[in-house]
C-alpha cells in the first residue's frame, strides 16, 4: 500500500534529518514509527504527505508521490498534526472541519452533512458552532481528528497523538484510533500505545532506520529498546 | 479571561437568533447611523431610551453586563480627553458628542451580544466583501487568543526578572519579547500552511 | 487614537467610510493576485500577533500608558497593501471585541492609522533607506501624523477647537510615537539579525 525506498531529507541550512530510510506499510494495519526526540519521525510523516521535497521514492497505492496528482492522493490521506493549534486554523469547529470538503469542491449542504458525520465519529456531535480557541486540549485533539476523517481517508497519519493529553483524554483518544479500520501510521514514543494498538513498528534512530518488525519482537529485546532510547 | 467576544450558539438569545443575521446587521447599522447624527431632543430621547434598555438588559443577562461594562470603559479615555480639550476653549460642540458616543457604545454592546463572529463573517460574505479579507479576519481572530496568552506568559517572566531597568530599556525589552513571539508565529505560519495544504488547499489548482 | 462613534460629522464619516471600503477592495485585489499562497497564513499570524501586542501597555509617566499600533511593522514585513489590509482586519476586530473605536468611525480610524501607517509608513521607510532605523523614524512620524489627522477631523466636526486640539494631540503623541519608533526599530534590528528569512520576504 505504501512503499518507501531510500528516503532522505535535509532541512535547508540544517543537518540531515532522514538518511536512506526504506519500509512498507500494509493495507489496514496500524503502523508505528518510533524513535527518540529528533530522530526524524515528523520529517518522515511530512514526506509521506508530500509536504517536503525529499530524495528517494515513495509510492502510495502504486502511484509515485510527486507533483502530478499529489492533491488527489492527499484527499485519501488524513493527517493529524501534533499541535492541534496548528491543525485548527479556523475560528469555529464547523468551519474548520468543513475546510477540507470545501477545498475539494463539495457543496455547502454536502459539506455540512460530512462535518456532522465526522464530528459524530469522534463523539463531538453538535460542536459545529463552538469556537476553537475555547476548547480544551483534549477536545481540540478530537476535532483535529475529525478534520482528517471528514473526507473518509484510506490512510490516516498521526504525529505524536497522545502527547500532552491527560490520562482520561489519552485513553479516549486511543480508543478512537484503535476503533478505526483504515490504515493508520503514527509517530510516537509512547510505548504503551505501541503495545496496545500497533501491529508493526519502524524504529528510527538519528535519521536512519534501526529496525522494522512486529510489535512482539520489538518488546522481546530490552537492551535494544534502551539503546534506541525507547525505554 | 472573559473579556472577549462570547458568541457560542448555545448562549445566544434565541429571540435574536431567529432574525436573519443580515437584517440584524442592517438594523444595527441604521440605528447607529441615526444615533450618531442625532442632536437636540431626538438625542436626549434616544439617550434616555438606550439607558433604559441598557439597565433592563444588564439586569436580565450577565453576558450583557460584561459587554456594557467593557463598552463604557472604552469610552472613558477618549471621552476624558475630549472633555479636557473642550475645557481648554469655549467654541466647542458641547455635550452632544459625548451623549452620542455613549448611545453608540450601548448599541454596539447590544449588537455584539446578539451576533456571532461566524454570523458576522457570513453577512460580510453575502455583502461581497473580498474573501481574502474575511479569511484574514478569521486567522487574526483565531490566533489572537493564542498569541495573547504567549505574550502574557513572557511578559510575566520579564517582569519577574527585571527590577532595575530604565524606562527606555524596558521598552526595548518589550520589543524583544514581541520579537520572540513573532519568531514563533512565523514558524507556526509555515506549519499552518502545511496543515492547509494537507487538507487540499492549493490556490493554483482551484 | 481610536475615535468612537458619535464624535465625527456624519458627512465626514460617510466620506471616510467610502474611501476606506474602496481602499480595502483595492488592497484585497492586489494581495489576492500577487501574493504567493504560503504568505496568507503568515499574514494571518502576524496580524494576530500585532493585535495581541496592542494589548501590552507601555508605562509612560505617572499612571498613563501607551500601546502599539504596529502598522509600520506590518508594512515593512509584508508590504504596504498587505499591511493595510491587516490593519483593517485588526481595527475592525478591535472595534467589535473591545469597543476601541467606533463601527461607523471605522473608516476614519482606518485612514488615520492603517492608511497613514501602512502606506505612508512604508513610503517613509523606503525613502529613509529601508533600514530598521528608517522604519523606527517612520513609525514615530506616522503616529504623530495620525494624531494630527484625528485632531483635524474632530475640529472639522466641531467637537473641539483646532487651536487647542492640534498641539495637545501632537504633543501627547510624540511620546507614544517615540515608543512605537523604539519598539519598531528594536524589533526589526532583532529580526534582521536573527531571522533574515522573515525580513527578506516578498512584499506586496
Ligand atoms: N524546520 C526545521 N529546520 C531545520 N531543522 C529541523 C526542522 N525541523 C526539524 N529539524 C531537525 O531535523 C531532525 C529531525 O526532526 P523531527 O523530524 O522533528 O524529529 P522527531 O519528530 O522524531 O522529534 C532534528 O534534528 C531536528 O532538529
Ligand atoms: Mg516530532
Amino acid at each position: 500500500m505504501i512503499e518507501v525506498r531510500g528516503l532522505s531529507y535535509r532541512y535547508p541550512g540544517g543537518e540531515r534529518a532522514l538518511e536512506g530510510v526504506s519500509f512498507a506499510v500494509r493495507k489496514g494495519e496500524a503502523f508505528a514509527v518510533v524513535g527518540p526526540n529528533g530522530s526524524g519521525k515528523t520529517t518522515l510523516l511530512l514526506s509521506l504527505m508530500g509536504l517536503l521535497k525529499f530524495r528517494g521514492e515513495i509510492r502510495i497505492f502504486g502511484h509515485q508521490l510527486n507533483g502530478k496528482g499529489l492533491r488527489e492522493l492527499r484527499r485519501s490521506i488524513g493527517f493529524v498534526f501534533q499541535d492541534p493549534d496548528t491543525q485548527l486554523f479556523m475560528p469555529t469547529v464547523g468551519e474548520d472541519v468543513a475546510f477540507g470538503p470545501q477545498q475539494f469542491g463539495y457543496s455547502g449542504d454536502e459539506a455540512k452533512r460530512m462535518v456532522k458525520e465526522a464530528l459524530r465519529a469522534v463523539r463531538m456531535e453538535g460542536y459545529e458552532g463552538r469556537f476553537t480557541h475555547r476548547l480544551s486540549y483534549g477536545e481540540k485533539k478530537k476535532i483535529a481528528l475529525a478534520t482528517a476523517l471528514v473526507l473518509s481517508p484510506e490512510i490516516l497519519i498521526f504525529d505524536e497523538p497522545t502527547s500532552n493529553l491527560d490520562p482520561a483524554s489519552r485513553r479516549e483518544f486511543l480508543d478512537l484510533i484503535g476503533g478505526l479500520n483504515c490504515t493508520r501510521i503514527f509517530a510516537t514514543h509512547d510505548m504503551d500505545m505501541v503495545r496496545r494498538i500497533a501491529d508493526r513498528v519502524l524504529v528510527l534512530f538519528e535519521g536512519r532506520k534501526a529496525a522494522e518488525c512486529d510489535v512482539e519482537s520489538l518488546f522481546k529485546s530490552p537492551e535494544n529498546l534502551r539503546k534506541w532510547r525507547l525505554a | 479571561m472573559s473579556h472577549y467576544w462570547t458568541s457560542d450558539l448555545a448562549d445566544r438569545p434565541s429571540f435574536f437568533g431567529r432574525i436573519d443575521p443580515r437584517l440584524r446587521f442592517f438594523l444595527f447599522l441604521s440605528a447607529l447611523g441615526v444615533i450618531s447624527a442625532a442632536g437636540g431632543r431626538l438625542l436626549f430621547g434616544a439617550t434616555l431610551f438606550l439607558i433604559g434598555v441598557m439597565l433592563f438588559s444588564v439586569a436580565a443577562s450577565a453576558k450583557f453586563r460584561r459587554s456594557v461594562l467593557r463598552a463604557l470603559l472604552a469610552l472613558l479615555p477618549f471621552g476624558a480627553f475630549v472633555v479636557f480639550l473642550m475645557s481648554l476653549s469655549r467654541e466647542t460642540g458641547g455635550p452632544s458628542p459625548l451623549l452620542r458616543g455613549l448611545c453608540s457604545l450601548i448599541l454596539i454592546a447590544l449588537f455584539v451580544t446578539m451576533m456571532g463572529f461566524d454570523e458576522l463573517r457570513e453577512v460580510l460574505r453575502s455583502l461581497r466583501v473580498p474573501s481574502i479579507f474575511i479569511t484574514l479576519l478569521g486567522f487574526v481572530y483565531r490566533y489572537f487568543f493564542l498569541f495573547r496568552e504567549e505574550l502574557e506568559k513572557m511578559d510575566m517572566a520579564l517582569k519577574n526578572r527585571s527590577f532595575s531597568s530604565s524606562r527606555l530599556e524596558g521598552w526595548r525589552l518589550r520589543a524583544l519579547l514581541i520579537g520572540q513571539v513573532l519568531l514563533r508565529s512565523y514558524r507556526r505560519s509555515e506549519e499552518v500552511y502545511r496543515a492547509m495544504t494537507a487538507r487540499g488547499y492549493d490556490r493554483k489548482e482551484r | 487614537m481610536h475615535i468612537p462613534d458619535g464624535f465625527l460629522d456624519p458627512k465626514l464619516v460617510a466620506l471616510s467610510d467610502v474611501a476606506a471600503i474602496g481602499l480595502i477592495g483595492l488592497a484585497a485585489r492586489k494581495v489576492e493576485r500577487k501574493l504567493s499562497p504560503e504568505r496568507i497564513p503568515l499574514m494571518g499570524m502576524l496580524g494576530a500577533l500585532v493585535f495581541a501586542a496592542q494589548l501590552l501597555t507601555f508605562p509612560v509617566v505617572g499612571g498613563t500608558s501607551a500601546h502599539l499600533v504596529g502598522a509600520v511593522l506590518l508594512a515593512v514585513l509584508l508590504g504596504p497593501f498587505s499591511g493595510f489590509l491587516l490593519m483593517a482586519a485588526v481595527l475592525l476586530l478591535e472595534a467589535l471585541l473591545f469597543q476601541h473605536g467606533g463601527i461607523l468611525a471605522f473608516g476614519a480610524n482606518l485612514l488615520n492609522m492603517g492608511f497613514i501607517g501602512a502606506f505612508g509608513g512604508y513610503f517613509l521607510y523606503r525613502a529613509g533607506g529601508s533600514t530598521p532605523l528608517s522604519a523606527g523614524l517612520s513609525a514615530l512620524l506616522t503616529v504623530v501624523i495620525s494624531a494630527v489627522l484625528c485632531a483635524l477631523e474632530l475640529s472639522i466636526s466641531g467637537v473641539v477647537s483646532i487651536k487647542t486640539a492640534l498641539p495637545a494631540m501632537a504633543l501627547a503623541h510624540l511620546i507614544t510615537g517615540a515608543i512605537e519608533g523604539i519598539v519598531t526599530f528594536s524589533l526589526l534590528s532583532f529580526l534582521v539579525r536573527e531571522a533574515p528569512e522573515i525580513t527578506g520576504g516578498e512584499r506586496i
